[in-house]
């Protein structure tokens, strides 16, 4: 079973990133949730993790300060990370692409969107 | 050219607007003339704009159109929709909605930053007068936003050029 850990502040994000994830495929992963980035990376470090989807803007420790933590961590920088994010333009999408990100999506998400970005992601397993 | 700032703005507003609720809640937006009435009864929240200006955003909706979305997206029945869960809902809409329109408006090389939404419960009521307001309807439903904050000076030679309005 495939494990999820979604981090965002907003309780409905999570339950509306959980339902696109349900209806691309990840009906069986188990989701674990976090309110902001430091919850989400005390999650990922104590149990393996097949998926990291975080907002960017959360109280406490932001998105981008996540995606550096865990890239910088050779016990999870293989981890891939969904950006998903409402504060992303071109200039802030390729930063996260250097970062390490895996895939950027603007929000409101919607499963077409999400499945074409989690595809390689998919084939690979 | 303050007259052509002010059209971007005003179009990339009602972009970000119309593409954010059809996006989640396959809502037709369109323009309104006139904000919604204080005797509807409403739920309001705002979030700062830090960069590239500083501006406070503030988005006001009526609790039956806040019902409604919550049905179309999240399947919730209104019985289980507690107050906090409204402007949960509404939190995610402003953010959502201002990250659009900054994307909307801003040159693709400028970036911008936002604070975190904030409820105001008992609606937002502005401290100062509005640099803009925006008034839209969905479904019959009247609703606004408007921000209040430095000039829109700051906004010069960052912005594009043109917008188009969705139709």
């Amino acid at each position: 079973m495939k494990r999820i850990v979604i981090a965002d502040d907003s309780y409905t994000a999570r339950m509306f990133i959980r339902r696109c994830l349900e209806i691309v495929g990840f009906q069986d992963a188990q989701f674990v949730e976090a309110t902001n980035g430091k919850e989400a990376l005390a999650l990922i470090k104590e149990e393996p993790t097949d998926l990291l989807v975080t907002d960017l803007n959360m109280p406490v420790m932001d998105g981008e300060t996540l995606l550096k933590w865990v890239k910088a961590n050779p016990r999870l920088n293989e981890l891939p990370v969904l950006v998903v994010t409402s504060a992303g333009n071109p200039a802030k999408e390729a930063e996260l692409h250097k970062i390490g990100a895996f895939a950027i999506l603007n929000k409101p998400i919607n499963p077409p969107a999400l499945s074409a970005a989690l595809l390689p992601l998919q084939e690979k397993s | 050219m303050m007259g052509d700032i002010e059209n971007i703005l005003q179009a990339g507003m009602f972009n970000s607007v119309a593409e954010t609720l059809e996006n989640m809640a396959f809502m037709e937006v369109e323009h309104a003339a006139a904000s919604p009435s204080s005797a509807e009864e409403g739920v309001g929240v705002s979030l700062l704009i830090h960069d590239p200006v500083q501006w406070e955003l503030t988005l006001s909706m009526p609790k039956q159109m806040i019902f409604d979305i919550a049905s179309a997206v999240y399947a919730m029945p209104e019985e289980e929709l507690s107050e906090e869960l409204l402007q949960d809902i509404l939190a995610e809409i402003l953010n959502t909605v201002a990250g659009r329109f900054l994307s909307e408006i801003l040159l693709p090389s400028e970036t911008f930053t936002l604070g975190l939404p904030e409820p105001c419960p008992h609606g937002c009521p502005a401290d100062e007068p509005p640099l803009l307001v925006w008034n839209f309807a969905a479904d019959g439903l009247p609703f606004g936003l408007h921000a209040t904050g430095s000039s829109l000076e700051g906004l010069q030679n960052r912005l594009k050029a043109h917008i188009k309005p969705r139709d």
